[in-house]
């Protein structure tokens, strides 16, 4: 299939990351390079690499979507709310999801219809959905519904972690917009260069608004996932994600600049990623020093892609 | 005539901005229009606008946002307050406040270099740099809290000259007419709005993009660990937990107060607005004793519409 063709390209410099990463902390501790802990890995990603979606998506458009963050702590409350007060799961997700999906379609709207920074009006949004789930829940909520907890813990076949599936799932079928769909080439026509979509008749005001609205959704369900993970919600879940998935995507080839990349890359990115989070952990490291090394290993990251870039256009 | 009108309003929309805010919060809030409470929300800006002059400088070049003031500040503070209690003698407050100011520039030029020579996007690495050395002060502190600032430095964060005015306003003051002056009258600061508009003629005017974007962030960092003196002085403890806030409600305030984001539009007048009249917000919404949670929502809100106006009047004025 075409598709999975297409999925295989992406740059190495993840692949290299998750090698380097796997070699390192196995020889820091040989427990490391176990099934079992690669498989709790493999549920852990879910979150990280919905979000690495997100922000591919929006990178593709030339913006940063900065407010991904806040969706998953609202959709989070949001659905905890409901579902306690005897709401159907399935209904207190759809519609904490609808939530979030309505504040994406105003990022969306506002960004495309003016020339607002699109960074502040993602960070403005941001804070309103963060202040509305704080409003909406003080602190920390649990669910009182513990099949909760299966969006998490259940395997599919008895083998494939659920979140994993899930994750897998949703990357093949975007993967398929991107690649077999108008819509996808459009995406990367105005990623390429704004102007020249907008001249071959692109809709591109319809297509960021769209972009944004499915960002909403999405980070709306990684919020949904992350908290199934511990069957509980708070408004400040999925701080920091927003940078995460930027760095997830970016390592995985997508330019900063937009127009590049692929979203097999961005997986491998967040894996990349997920990878590091879980080795720091398994050995022990401080938590200050796993923020700083988070820090480093961003710069980094952020670094060989500009200088990838560079080789690249000095290649021509 | 209706046109003229509308012109003079985007003109002066900020300003417009600010008197319907004291109008309807006078209404609202029957404390709001005293003296007193106005000295402190004039003394509540100080403090960000302190901050918000070293992000002008970083944003005029339309790099990016500084998002690492906070952790900054943190790292500075923690250096310096640890250095002036362990020797409470005079003169160790002078080493004590070059020890942040220097922490403050070593930081920014670390920035500065990262987002010039390797051509990052600030925001990226200002988010790298801010996670790193929040890490820093977390890992230098251990969770302790200095305390028993020197009666200067608290003299400076929450001292009063003449029993009314607070020393913040003053220094608040001065800075921004430094860095007003500076922007406007030197030839370092006018580089900064040409590599912001446009850094093709920039460069080919043969101005140092790579030097001025380091100056920029260097400011940046700066601006932040003074802003990190008061701070101290306000608070009376250093911790590892302040500032988390502090880039986000600054980029805020800069936002309102017209500074583009793409650089190269912007002066200090605007910054001194902004922050005026984020704090405003907060403050009346204080006063309404409306949910501290609601506080986000109606800050982000109203940091869009204000975004939203200057877009239109920015319009409206170029068509003339």
């Amino acid at each position: 299939m075409s598709v999975l063709k297409k999925i295989r390209l992406p740059q190495t410099t993840a692949l290299y990351g998750i090698v380097f990463t796997i070699i390192v902390f196995s020889i820091w501790n040989h427990s490391f390079f176990a099934i079992g802990n690669f498989v709790n890995v493999s549920r852990q990603l879910a979150p990280l690499a919905i979000i690495a979606i997100c922000s591919f998506l929006a990178l593709m458009t030339h913006h940063t979507d900065l407010s991904v963050g806040g969706f998953m702590g609202l959709a989070g409350i949001v659905a905890c709310l409901l579902s306690n007060k005897g709401w159907n799961l399935f209904a207190a997700c759809a519609v904490a999801l609808l939530c979030t999906m309505f504040l994406g379609m105003i990022n969306g709207i506002i960004i495309a219809y003016t020339t607002i920074a699109p960074f502040i009006v993602t960070l403005a949004m941001m804070g309103i959905a963060q202040s509305i789930a704080s409003v909406l829940g003080r602190e920390s909520l649990k669910f009182a519904n513990e099949k909760f907890a299966v969006l998490n813990n259940a395997d599919v076949f008895g083998v494939i972690p659920l979140p994993f599936f899930i994750t897998v799932a949703l990357y093949l079928f975007i993967a398929f917009i991107l690649y077999k769909r108008k819509f996808g080439t459009q995406l990367y026509a105005i990623g390429g260069r704004e102007e020249s979509a907008l001249a071959s008749g692109i809709n591109v005001k319809r297509d960021k608004i769209i972009v944004f609205t499915i960002n909403g959704l999405l980070g709306g369900f990684a919020g949904l996932m992350f908290s199934s993970r511990i069957c509980a919600a708070n408004p400040t879940f999925g701080e920091g994600y927003e940078l995460q998935g930027i760095c997830s995507a970016v390592l995985g080839g997508t330019a900063l600049s937009g127009g590049k990349g692929s979203i097999g890359g961005a997986f491998l990115g967040a894996l990349a990623i997920q990878l590091i989070r879980n080795g720091m952990n398994f050995v022990g490291l401080n938590s200050n020093i796993q923020m700083i090394t988070i820090g480093v290993i961003l710069v980094i990251i952020i670094t060989m892609d500009t200088f990838r870039k560079e080789g690249k256009r000095n290649e021509k | 005539m209706k046109s003229k009108a509308l012109d003079f309003a985007a003109k002066y929309s900020r300003i417009l901005v600010l008197l319907l805010l004291i109008v309807v919060s006078s209404l609202l809030a029957p404390k709001f229009l005293t003296v007193s409470n106005m000295i402190t929300i004039l003394q509540q800006s100080s403090l960000m606008l302190i901050m918000a002059l070293g992000m002008t400088c970083a944003m005029l070049l339309g790099r990016g946002v500084d998002m690492s003031i906070g952790s900054t500040l943190a790292i500075a503070n923690a250096l310096s307050a640890s250095y002036m209690v362990a020797s409470m003698s005079t003169g160790s407050i002078v080493t004590g406040i070059l020890i942040s100011l220097a922490v403050g520039c070593g930081i920014g030029l670390l920035n500065g270099v990262l987002i010039a020579y390797l051509n990052l996007p600030a925001i990226l690495v200002t988010f790298a740099t801010r996670e790193i050395f929040r890490g820093c002060v977390y890992a230098y502190l251990k969770g302790r809290v200095i305390m028993g600032m020197h009666p200067v430095i608290t003299f400076l964060g929450s001292g009063r000259i003449l029993k009314k005015i607070p020393v913040t306003i003053i220094i608040a003051f001065a800075l921004a007419l430094i860095v007003s002056f500076f922007l406007r009258r030197t030839r370092k600061g006018r580089e900064l709005y040409l590599v912001g508009a446009n850094p093709a003629a920039a460069d080919f005017s043969g101005i140092n993009a790579k030097a001025v974007t380091i100056l920029a962030f260097t400011l940046s960092g700066l601006f932040a660990s003074i802003a990190g003196i008061i701070y101290l002085g306000r608070l009376g403890s250093a911790e590892s937990e302040i500032g988390m806030k502090f880039a986000i409600q600054c980029v805020s305030a800069v936002a309102i107060g017209g500074i583009s984001f793409n650089g190269g539009m912007g002066n200090v007048s605007g910054a001194i607005i902004g922050c005026i009249i984020l704090n405003m917000i907060n403050n009346t919404l204080n006063q309404l004793k409306i949910d501290p949670y609601w506080q986000g929502t109606a800050t982000g809100l109203i940091i869009l519409l204000a975004v939203i106006l200057d877009h239109f009047a920015r319009k409206r004025l170029g068509n003339n």
